[in-house]
């Protein structure tokens, strides 16, 4: 207890977290008198897991996609095809941001990339200043639940679940939030009168002529895994050569000196991400030797009587949890020691991993650390205080979605059968 | 970047050669692993049969390929941390808890180091085979070598952090 409590205050004095987790595996070797060996044998454990070979690949493409003008073409298609309803800007950088983190991982990059054509546009079409930065800082960890998102991958091959159920289940929680968040945009700019764009053949036209490269990746991406024709580490290497084909070949919009740049700088959110992964392997096999996913659940079932009490503490713990940590660490830790204490309540792991994800997402809006307060606070130009109170009545409305997300697995499982 | 001083331009020119071989092998291993992952597609569905080396291969690209990355990680300071220090503190005190921060990470991964050490020299005396014939000691040899640089890179951040300068350069880190 007091070792954990250490480790605890280390992590939040900023010690990194693989050094935290590796230090209690050690620890946990060194009183339990197995040899401190065993830690290399677990992180090579990393090079057992084929499903692995997704992370690098989806997040190279990831990076080699928004290098280019990908962005600028997204947000144009989804003018042309969204432009013509009331609100529709708002509308418009909604879903082309939550299409463009699940393909790109949701490291931040969403709001850098998108935010800085929409922050504009929003603006100059009246929308209110704060209204306008709310919607982007949220909409920068939108598509968390989207197929082929980073954190849905991870968290299947930490929760052994299978991955092409987590894309599928991941669909109608995704798209609750977006249909709140939409009708929260219709509802603050009720009375304003944005100019609606008018439907224009011509430029629907020529902006789907302009993504013609672009529009085949979900299709062949998702289309190859839902129909069980690629796995989605094959279809992870698909989207990489894709992409990669896309840039440097077809359409040159990226130097070829560029691209070293970008696939190292890819690779080492990557590297970070798989070194607590490694360590983690170390320290979740010590921990469920050592009985602590039965301590954990006795301690909760003290408190704790039925599911519907337990689904509240959970919802309060990840909120917290969120705050501080980022999702990947999140996952790679907390996972494996939930997963048990979950399933004696009856929740189904594939429910548990919706649920963690969308209480997460809420994290990147969340003082202290909030990844995308900080990005938009930086991109924008405004205080944190500032970005925060504007993202606050987004940050509610997600809050709603996952607490009905939570409590309605139906939502979740519906579509596996 | 400035300009070498007296008797540091072998230092730095030594720094910057490793970097760029460290870089060039990170970068090569992901093309491959591109390659490699489509063309098995490709055989499978086309020829009817894959590349009997290629699944494994993946796998232990994905070790190299993260191990690298994470000492590439460590080089510009961007482990996955809590960052609270840094955005609400400053001055000596932020220092303080940053250096000592880098001297426990140098410290736990200077101890995995050494054990990954003494795993694939044991690895070494059975003589385990992976894939396609290579020993599996040369394979494995990515985890001590990857945790001695990480070790080093936060040392030399510690050391750079306490005595107020900012960076140290020593070939390799």
């Amino acid at each position: 207890m007091t070792a954990a409590l250490v480790l605890g205050l280390l992590a939040l004095l900023g010690v990194p977290l693989f050094v935290v987790i590796a230090a209690g595996a050690l620890w946990g070797y060194h009183q339990s008198g197995i040899d401190l060996q065993a830690i290399a044998i677990e992180i090579f454990g990393v090079a057992e897991m084929p499903i692995l070979a997704a992370i690098p690949l989806f997040t190279f493409a990831g990076y080699l996609i928004s290098e280019g003008g990908a962005p600028a073409r997204l947000v144009r298609l989804s003018r042309v095809l969204l432009g013509w309803m009331p609100g529709g800007l708002a509308v418009i950088s909604l879903v082309s941001c939550a299409i463009f983190t699940a393909f790109t991982g949701a490291s931040g990059v969403t709001i850098i990339a998108l935010g800085a054509l929409l922050y504009p546009a929003l603006r100059q079409a009246g929308y209110p200043e704060n209204f306008t930065l709310g919607l982007v800082t949220t909409s920068g960890s939108l598509g968390l639940l989207f197929a082929p998102s980073l954190p849905l991958i991870l968290y299947g091959v930490v929760a052994k679940v299978s991955i092409d159920d987590l894309f599928v289940a991941g669909i109608l929680p995704g798209t609750l939030m977006l249909v709140l968040l939409a009708g929260w945009s219709f509802w603050v700019n009720r009375d304003s009168r944005q100019p609606k764009g008018d439907f224009s053949w011509a430029e629907a036209r020529a902006a789907l002529w302009a993504s013609r490269w672009e529009i085949p990746l979900p299709f062949v991406v998702l289309g190859g895994i839902y129909s069980g024709y690629f796995a989605v580490s094959e279809a992870a290497a698909v989207t990489a050569l894709y992409v990669l084909v896309m840039e440097m070949l077809v359409l040159r919009e990226i130097p070829w000196t560029r691209l070293p740049e970008v696939m190292r700088e890819s690779m080492v959110l990557v590297g970070a991400i798989l070194l607590i992964l490694g360590v983690s392997l170390a320290s979740t096999n010590y921990m469920i030797d050592a009985g602590v996913p039965q301590m954990l659940f006795g301690l909760v079932s003290q408190y704790v009587t039925g599911p519907t009490t337990f689904l509240w503490l959970l919802l309060a713990f990840l909120l917290v949890l969120g705050a501080i940590l980022d999702i990947f660490s999140a996952i790679v830790l907390v996972v494996p020691l939930l997963l048990p204490v979950a399933d004696a309540y009856g929740v189904n792991p594939v429910h548990l991993g919706i649920v963690f994800l969308a209480a997460m997402q809420l994290g990147y809006l969340t003082p202290p650390v909030g990844l995308n307060l900080f990005i938009a606070s930086y991109r924008f130009d405004k205080s944190i205080t500032h970005i925060y109170l504007a993202t606050l009545p987004f940050l509610l409305i997600l809050l709603a979605a996952v607490v009905v997300i939570t409590f309605w697995p139906a939502l979740s499982l519906v579509l596996l059968g | 970047m400035q300009a070498p001083g007296p008797g540091e331009g072998w230092l730095r020119r030594a720094a910057r050669y490793i970097h760029v071989a460290e870089d060039a092998l990170l970068i090569g291993l992901l093309g491959a692993m591109i390659l490699i992952g489509a063309s098995q597609i490709f055989m499978r569905n086309v020829l009817g049969e894959g590349l009997g080396w290629a699944d494994e291969s993946q796998r232990l690209l994905v070790l190299w390929i993260g191990m690298l990355g994470a000492m590439a990680a460590s080089r510009s300071g961007r482990q996955l941390r809590i960052d609270l220090v840094s955005r609400y503190l400053q001055g000596l005190v932020r220092r303080l808890i940053e250096s000592l921060a880098d001297l426990l990470t140098a410290f736990v991964s200077g101890v995995i180091g050494w054990y990954a050490l003494a795993f694939i020299r044991e690895s070494y005396a059975y003589g385990d085979e992976l894939v396609a014939g290579i020993p599996a000691w040369l394979i494995q040899g990515i985890l001590p070598v990857a945790f001695a640089v990480i070790a080093l890179r936060h040392l030399l951040a510690a050391i750079a952090a306490l005595s107020g300068r900012r960076e140290i350069v020593v070939p390799g880190a």
